[in-house]
């Protein structure tokens, strides 16, 4: 366990997510600001398009300066959890699968995009049987059909097939 | 069953192909989906399913129409998915306005309506010029001194800078010199709320969302934006005989199809409006909601269109609003 | 006609049996649009409007009446279960209703929706009975500095909804108010934030925001937990669906506060049922005794918000009935179906058409009872998704989110916004960033940003003249002290702790 005094620097804040996120916001601050020049900030009517932009860009930006400077002024709480990638991994392909669907929504449609995102999750993600998989993939998608398009009107992505 | 239609519809067009030549007249096999660009109970979302209700009563078309709202962006994401389905006989769009205007005042708003195929103009719409009933402008003569007395004190709710509201007031201040200040609100209810909490001065709205509150005695008609007197609110001037002469700025809806559709298809529901308005049904709907149906076909309907775009152009620069077509 | 043999005559409509018929369909039509993201009140009204053209017409808007308030009962409900908020206003009930259910306490949190709505729902039109006129003539003096300063007030309880962090917290907030400018400025129609991309000229549809923030990220960290996860339980036997009456007993404030917080901020037509909630929430967490364990599952949390999403629908009707001034979309809509039935909602309402005016507030009445029995024992039944084994949830989850971001606009691009908020809210999640201020900012910004520009066109430039309004001094004046709130107890703490070193 590291013990840094209260008031000194503290260098593994430095790689802390409370430094990386503030970096990000004080980028998405800097962002709003540029943006914001293109606006008027105001005009003969009163405040323009730009006005309220630039006090929450201020507002952010400040913020996460006060983020970071917190961060690396508190000592450390002692060790960090190790990371856990696997978990992680497990995440990411959750949600590139889920991407990847939205990619394939529009050639193929809600019905044979949804299957295949339920039979990729049930199969990989949770590592249940292709059996499991491909009955409940196949089972929700018409169950979606079925409410969705069918009982109720509400339009589903149909795809290149026709459903 | 609908999947099932679906699938007999598209292989009946499937072998329907070879005979395509020989026959002359377009009939819709699938049904015909509306674009709107409003949700769910929105103005135009209402129009669209009236006349559906229209053609379905009377059994103008033997097949059914459905609404497909396209809400977001004003016009653009409808008029994007209308683009989209280029050459589709089986997809119609209802247009309005901001069709016109959103495309010359959005960069990513690419569609234009002249770009697509007018069918027909089904309705224009007037307008009031109204103040609350314990204002101190009887005429609209009062307003127009009392603007130039205190220049931007006066106040108007309306909606965005680019509705017909906002362009009829920097009309009405190039032909007489009276400047007021115009206050956007989403919705219509809040415009009227602001107007009878007295928070602002006077509204420039349609008709019917103005006459229980004029029935009722809360608020005054100074002036109607039309060309005629509407006969429900005779008593008040239109602007012309007010004394202001600017040039009309019609509200218009309309029914448009996609780019490049057969000219078969495009006559189909040319006529298949000019059948819509002409039922009793819809002269009961242009009654309630003060609508006045001035009709015109697909030929006109793209030279007004055309006309307007270039007449809105203008306005829209007066006005001082950034056009970028 | 006075109120009560106005009331009187409206119950000799209502309970004719065609029309007690009507309702009984409209609330139960509301209740499946409610809990089915992808369908709200509002298109299944415009999509059954035509088929009521041939019913009487106070039987046809008792129905599409019923579909509205019976919406609203509806609507709590994946938020509770699948921490997945089907509209605005229950974003909120998400916060301690969803922390309930993984409590093990989801029928019990489903009961309370449900008794807090019919409690809150019935006071509503209690009040749009008696109060109507007056508070009509009370919601038409809010002017743009009074929304001003009620937008304010509703941003304060950012305080009151993060967590150890207040940077944190703020810095989500402002995130919101950044996400909410994105697309077409309303006074200008110059475009903001899209990218290039037209699809986000109008603006992020709520829906999405929120059930990426919300839902996904939920999924996303229970996959990466997976190790931890279990089934939520979901314990056996009646007695533990329904809420103890401890847990009742604890939210008897809530229920009031939800019920007048909901009417009054329902009356506004400028402001919407989402900001009744959040401050319905505020209020109860403000004046609780225990306000660190809000957010862990607290009934009265669960409570306040469901009251007053309920009593809004009262409230919004106040406007809509005697003025003529809908509030919202959903209200709009029902001020279209009325005038295609030739009734003109306005001043004169009441006294040209009573028949329908006191027919369809009776049957608001009538219908309150109706949903606490439809959804009474509706508890254990929902309550048994739970019991689904993760596998097939979570797809499920998923599906029900692409149907219910697809159906807000038809465009797949909404989707993809889908996959990227549900990523924004994982990472949040994951960095301690709470997630509730980041809707809070997303629903008041716009709402925000046009009441102070009106305020200042208005006034010339000019902010001295807010100050001059009683009730929107009054109201910056209480979310300055509620943001002060937090560096009070710092500032006491260093105090305490100074003398504690002292002596």
């Amino acid at each position: 366990m590291i013990k840094s005094s209260g008031t000194g620097l503290n260098r593994r804040a430095l790689i802390s997510g409370d430094v990386a996120a503030g970096i990000v916001l004080t980028g998405l601050g800097i962002f709003i600001l540029t943006q914001t020049q293109r606006w008027a900030f105001s005009n003969a009517d009163g405040p323009g398009p730009g006005f309220f932009p630039s006090w929450y860009g201020v507002a952010i930006i400040l913020l996460s300066i006060a983020l970071i400077v917190g961060k690396l002024r508190q000592p450390s709480t002692g060790e960090r959890q190790p990371i856990d990638w696997r978990s992680i991994a497990r995440v990411m392909l959750t949600w590139g699968a889920f991407c990847l669907t939205v990619v394939l929504l529009e050639p193929l449609g809600f019905a044979i995009g949804f299957t295949l995102l339920t039979i990729v999750l049930i199969r990989f993600v949770f590592e249940k049987s292709w059996r499991a998989a491909v009955v409940t993939g196949v089972l929700s998608s018409l169950a979606f059909e079925l409410i969705f398009p069918f009982a109720l009107g509400v339009q589903l992505p149909v795809g290149l097939v026709g459903f | 069953m609908l999947k099932f239609t679906l699938l007999g519809s598209a292989l009946a067009l499937l072998l329907q192909v070879p005979l395509a030549p020989a026959m002359a007249e377009f009939k819709p096999t699938r049904p015909i989906e509306i674009v709107v660009h409003g949700g769910p109970g929105s103005g135009n979302d209402l129009f669209a399913r009236s006349i559906i209700a229209i053609v379905e009563q009377e059994k103008l078309a033997p097949v059914r129409m459905q609404v497909a709202n396209k809400p977001g962006g004003g016009s653009t994401t409808a008029s994007a998915y209308l683009a989209s389905k280029k050459g589709d006989p089986h997809t119609i769009g209802v247009f309005t306005n901001i069709w016109l205007t959103d495309p010359l005042l959005q960069e990513e708003a690419n569609n234009p309506l002249t770009s697509m195929t007018p069918i027909a103009r089904m309705l224009v719409e007037p307008a009031l010029l109204v103040v609350k009933a314990d204002s101190p402008y009887k005429s609209l003569q009062d307003l127009i001194n009392a603007a130039k007395e205190k220049p931007g004190q006066i106040k108007q709710s309306g909606g965005s800078i680019t509705a017909r509201e906002n362009i009829i007031r920097q009309l009405i201040a190039g032909a007489t010199g009276a400047r007021w200040s115009f206050i956007s609100f989403p919705s219509g209810g809040e415009r009227l709320a602001a107007l009878l909490g007295g928070h602002v001065d006077l509204m420039i709205l349609e008709p019917g969302e103005a006459n229980e509150q004029i029935r009722s005695g809360k608020l005054r008609v100074l002036a109607q934006v039309a060309e005629t007197r509407l006969e429900t609110f005779k008593d008040a001037p239109t602007l012309r005989e007010a004394g202001v002469s600017i040039p009309n700025v019609p509200q218009t809806r309309g029914i448009v199809a996609p780019p490049a559709v057969s000219e078969d298809s495009a006559k189909y529901y040319e006529d298949l409006m000019a059948r819509v308005v002409k039922t009793e049904a819809w002269k009961k709907y242009l009654e309630t909601n003060f609508f006045d149906g001035s009709f015109a076909n697909s030929k006109d309907t793209r030279e007004f269109l055309v006309s307007y775009q270039d007449d809105i152009r203008g306005y829209l620069k007066e006005s001082g609003a950034k056009v970028v077509r | 006609m006075d109120t009560f043999s106005g009331l009187l005559h409206g119950f000799s409509v209502a309970f004719q049996p065609a029309n007690l018929f009507w309702c009984f369909v409209g609330c139960f039509l509301g209740t499946i649009v409610g809990i089915l993201p992808g369908l709200g009140p509002a298109a299944t009204i415009a999509m059954l409007l035509p088929l009521t053209f041939q019913m009487d017409p106070s039987g046809g808007i008792i129905m599409l009446c019923g579909i509205y308030y019976g919406a609203k009962y509806g609507g709590s409900t994946t938020s509770i279960l699948l921490n997945m908020p089907g509209e605005a206003s229950s974003v909120v009930s998400c916060l301690d209703g969803y922390q309930m259910a993984r409590k093990g306490r989801a029928g019990a949190a489903l009961g309370i929706a449900a008794i807090a709505s019919f409690i809150a729902g019935t006071v509503g039109v209690v009040a749009l009975t008696v109060v109507a006129p007056p508070i009509a003539a009370f919601a038409l003096s809010f002017s743009s500095p009074e929304y001003f300063a009620l937008m304010c007030l509703g941003l304060s309880l950012v305080v009151l909804l993060t967590g150890p962090s207040l940077v944190k917290g703020l810095l989500s907030l402002l995130i919101g108010l950044w996400l909410a400018s994105i697309g077409t400025d309303l006074f200008t129609a110059q475009s903001r934030f899209t990218f290039g991309r037209s699809e986000l000229l109008g603006g992020i549809e709520f829906m999405i925001v929120a059930i990426g923030v919300f839902a996904l990220s939920e999924v996303l960290a229970s996959i990466e937990n997976r190790e931890q996860t279990r089934l939520l339980p979901v314990p056996r036997g009646l007695r533990n669906l329904l809420p103890s009456w401890e847990e009742l007993k604890a939210c008897r404030f809530a229920f009031l506060n939800g019920s007048v917080v909901g009417f009054i901020v329902g009356v506004l037509p400028g402001a919407g049922s989402a900001i009744a909630s959040f401050i319905s929430y505020g209020v109860e967490k403000a004046v609780s005794r225990h306000p660190e364990k809000f957010g862990t599952g607290v009934p009265e949390g669960l409570a306040a918000p469901e009251g007053a999403n309920n009593a809004d629908t009262g409230g919004a009707l106040v406007p809509l009935l005697t003025l003529g001034i809908p509030g919202g979309g959903t209200t709009a809509i029902l001020l279209s179906a009325l005038v295609f039935w030739g009734i003109k909602p306005g001043p004169l309402m009441i006294t040209e058409s009573p028949d329908i005016f006191w027919g369809l507030v009776a049957s608001m009445y009538i219908g309150n009872v109706v949903l606490l029995i439809l959804n009474l024992p509706l508890v254990p039944l929902f309550a048994q998704i739970l019991r689904i084994p993760v596998y097939v949830l979570f797809p499920l989850i998923f599906g029900i989110a692409i149907v219910g971001a697809y159906s807000t606009s038809g465009q797949i691009f909404d989707v993809a916004l889908l996959a990227i908020f549900g990523l924004l809210g994982y990472l949040m999640v994951k960095f301690g960033f709470p997630t509730a201020p980041l809707i809070l900012g997303f629903v008041l910004g716009d709402p925000m940003e046009r009441a102070l520009r009106q305020s200042l066109m208005m006034s010339q430039g000019d902010f001295l003249p807010m100050l001059s309004r009683p009730l929107a001094a009054g109201m910056l004046c209480l979310a300055v002290l509620i943001l002060l709130v937090p560096f009070l107890g710092q500032i006491n703490r260093w105090r305490v702790r100074a003398i504690t070193e002292t002596v």
